[in-house]
């Protein structure tokens, strides 16, 4: 044995929005439970390295959308039975400009307020499904700008990320050992 | 003094050693170290040493609210609210041993054997020695990847039994339990609901491995005094060399002051051991939930979403 989940995985995702710790279910053979496993994303821990050399950052992506849907339907799921039953029913306000909503996201973004953290894991995860990320090359430099997207705190953090891949722009590691970024040099093209 | 590769005779030749038969040996030594570990962390009941303490958090439901003639509506209904629970700081160490010292030299020919660059066979310094078996182990032991290598060192799991490995507590003792809501104990029938109504998910424990004792597959081999070579037992703790390895292992372990000491710390820095020990909370924004008896119009907003997490706190082994 190497760690107790090696050879015995059978569930990982990210475990909070700010996608900074991964849960790994793993079937004990000893008495057939299922045991959950926390491993923090980092990429100087040889754990996580481990971890990811097994379980690609992709597939744990793919595995946390899977199953952050299956609790947005059960969450519908609970919504429909609910408005089925009640005569009064609220409605969300869909008639708001898309403008207002995304600059509303960008420029008041509280990362205290749960329903916008909900709301920047989402956004992380599409960044994370757009092709030119998904199929971008393995070097250090997507995959420090994977991490600095995983870690960022608010939707800006996660557009200058982006760029990288977009924009040809660079990350400016202040500490690499310890992932701290120094800023984002953008190249206007 | 430097890492030296030993000797073996393969029935054949005498031949060095492969790096496998190299890490069946660091196995045996730390075999030899979890006999009586000299690096020690206990679980106490309170006030531990390893810091940081941990505390657990959870949702409870927002108070219900009673009125007359309607509902009071979602937005005028309390919230959800984090309770604060139980603060654990049940870990103390690393308490180290310092009673031993270290083994003498064994002289001239006490050390195996080695293959030197000009294919000579050549006796081991006691530098050497601590450099090839000791160090290298204790570098071994330190790893994230937990193998027989790492013998006699802490991890945290989430099973009070766990295969090779002695629960540290001896009583199931969990050094940090995290709790949430439990959701289906919540039911707009029982409003109004006791607010905290907390289920353990999750109990993490502290785990020492203690595995039983692989010989080395591959010997050492011995020069005497009149140049004969001489293969080491392969299956005996009380050579005179293996009797030194049990006592180096555990004086430097505790006491090397050449940068291999072993140390614990949590969220500091050197490799992860085990599962991190997380602090969940459900991430909802509550759960509105209404009851009518007669003409007392109840609501409560109940803990709902899915579970988050908080906080995470990791054990490390490193080198001091």
């Amino acid at each position: 044995m190497a760690y107790l989940w090696s050879d015995k995985i059978t569930d990982y995702y990210y475990s909070n929005p700010e996608l900074d710790t991964v849960a790994v279910m793993w079937t004990d053979p000893e008495d057939g439970l299922v045991r959950e496993h926390y491993i923090k994303v980092d990429e100087t821990d040889e754990q996580w390295r481990d971890f990811v050399a097994e379980v690609p950052y992709d597939k744990i992506d793919e595995r946390t959308m899977v199953r952050n849907e299956e609790f947005r339907e059960q969450f519908r799921e609970a919504f429909r039975n609910y408005s089925e039953t009640h005569v009064e029913t609220e409605y969300v306000d869909r008639t708001k400009p898309f403008e207002d909503i995304f600059i509303d996201f960008v420029s008041t973004y509280n990362k205290e307020d749960s329903a916008q953290k909900e709301q920047l894991f989402k956004f992380k995860l599409k960044v994370f499904e757009l092709d030119i990320v998904k199929n971008s090359k393995s070097d250090d430099k997507f995959k420090n700008a994977k991490a600095f997207i995983r870690k960022a705190e608010n939707p800006v953090d996660v557009l200058l990320g982006y760029m990288v891949f977009a924009n040809d722009a660079e990350l400016k590691m202040a500490d690499t050992e310890k992932f701290e970024v120094e800023g984002v040099y953008v190249p206007i093209k | 003094m430097a890492v030296r590769i030993p000797a073996k005779y393969d029935g054949t030749n005498i031949v060095e050693m492969t790096t496998g038969e190299r890490t069946e040996w660091h196995a045996y030594i730390a075999y030899l170290y979890a006999q009586a570990p000299t690096v020690t962390l206990t679980v106490v009941s309170g006030s531990g040493t390893l810091t940081p303490g941990l505390t657990d958090t959870r949702m409870k439901a927002g108070a219900a609210s009673q009125n007359s003639s309607a509902f009071v509506a979602e937005g005028s209904t309390a919230e959800p609210a984090t309770v604060t629970g139980t603060a654990y700081d049940k870990i103390t160490g690393p308490t180290y041993n310092t009673d031993g010292s270290a083994a003498g030299d064994l002289g001239a020919v006490g050390y195996p054997l080695y293959i030197n660059g000009d294919s000579d066979l050549q006796v081991m310094t006691q530098a050497d020695y601590v450099d090839t078996f000791i160090y290298a182990t204790l570098d071994a032991m330190i790893a994230a990847s937990e193998t027989a290598a790492t013998n006699g060192t802490y991890t945290i799991a989430t099973a009070a039994s766990v295969t090779n490995y002695t629960e540290v507590s001896g009583a199931g003792t969990a050094v940090f339990i995290d709790t949430r809501a439990d959701t289906s104990a919540y039911a707009a029938s029982g409003i109004p609901e006791t607010l905290d109504q907390p289920t353990t998910v999750t109990s993490f424990f502290l785990q020492r491995q203690n595995r039983a004792r692989a010989f080395p597959s591959a010997a050492c081999l011995f020069a005497d005094s009149n140049g004969d070579i001489s293969q080491g037992p392969l299956a005996a703790d009380d050579s005179t060399f293996n009797a030194a390895l049990a006592v180096d292992i555990k004086f430097r372990a505790a006491e090397d002051d050449a940068g291999h000491k072993l140390s614990y710390n949590i969220n500091g820095s050197g490799n992860t051991r085990g599962t991190a020990i997380v602090d969940t909370r459900l991430d909802g924004a509550g759960n509105y939930q209404t009851r009518q008896v007669s003409d007392d119009y109840r609501s409560q907003e109940f803990p709902n979403g899915s579970a988050a997490v908080i906080g995470t706190n990791t054990l490390k082994i490193v080198h001091v």
